[in-house]
């Protein structure tokens, strides 16, 4: 169903451990060159798009992650994807490294989805869009 | 590599140059822990650093912390990514951090 509306999503799968992260990091600089993205917003999205991937690859307990990325008119949308669960860690007290993880997501994007994988009904999706105007 | 730690010349400090992530902040995580014990100021150059996440936050915030009131830990010249991630987690807030130098 998604094919016809993003026939420019762009998907890769990597295995989820910390030795894939540079490749990801590879992936999404590759696509935001492909946009033609200035670089504060690139990096935006390079960090966003990276605490998810560490996320998934430190505390999901899945295999492999997998990220898409398409543009939708005025924004661009990166969905970071896995086969685990998800582990709630909104920092209260001193925050714990996943929760300044999520942090950073948030701060960086303008909308942020979570679908939150847990153990009866596994996979995460955290789904990061930016605006393209200001 | 993907991470390169050099020991600076002159003073306390280190040069990284690479990436940060959490593949290898254990490497730069055991070079700093005897400089944390041993107490003093402590320069990191982040100047040569493309890229850094929470991970590499988190063993700056710890490096502060362990320092306390032993020692500064001084941030130079990080770049716009390394920058625009501090500015989110503003790790200068700890009393003993500092960022120096011009943005490279």
């Amino acid at each position: 169903m998604t094919k016809a509306r993003h026939p420019q999503k762009a998907i890769r799968t990597f295995p989820a451990h910390p030795s894939a992260l540079a490749g990801v990091r590879v992936f999404l600089r590759e696509r935001a060159a492909a946009d033609g993205l200035s670089p504060d917003l690139a990096d935006e999205i390079l960090l966003a798009a990276s605490e998810a991937s560490a996320n998934a690859v430190l505390h999901s307990g899945s295999p492999s992650l997998r990220i898409s990325w398409w543009t939708e008119r005025d924004r661009i949308v990166v969905e970071v994807a896995d086969d685990g669960e998800f582990t709630r860690r909104i920092p209260l007290g001193p925050p714990e490294p996943g929760g300044r993880g999520i942090a950073v997501i948030m701060a960086l994007s303008d909308e942020v989805t979570i679908r939150e994988g847990n153990p009866g009904d596994p996979g995460t999706v955290v789904r990061m869009v930016k605006y393209l105007s200001a | 590599m993907l991470l390169q730690i050099d020991k600076v010349e002159s003073g306390r400090g280190f040069r990284l140059v690479g990436e940060l992530d959490a593949s290898n902040v254990g490497d730069l995580r055991d070079v700093l822990d005897p400089v944390v014990a041993e107490g003093g100021d402590l320069t990191l150059d982040l100047g040569g650093l493309a890229f850094m996440d929470s991970s590499g936050i988190q063993i700056l915030v710890t490096t502060a912390q362990g320092l306390g009131d032993r020692g500064n830990l001084v941030l130079l010249s990080p770049g716009p990514l390394v920058r625009r991630l501090l500015s989110l987690i503003p790790v200068e807030r700890l009393e003993n951090v500092r960022i120096e130098g011009e943005e490279t």
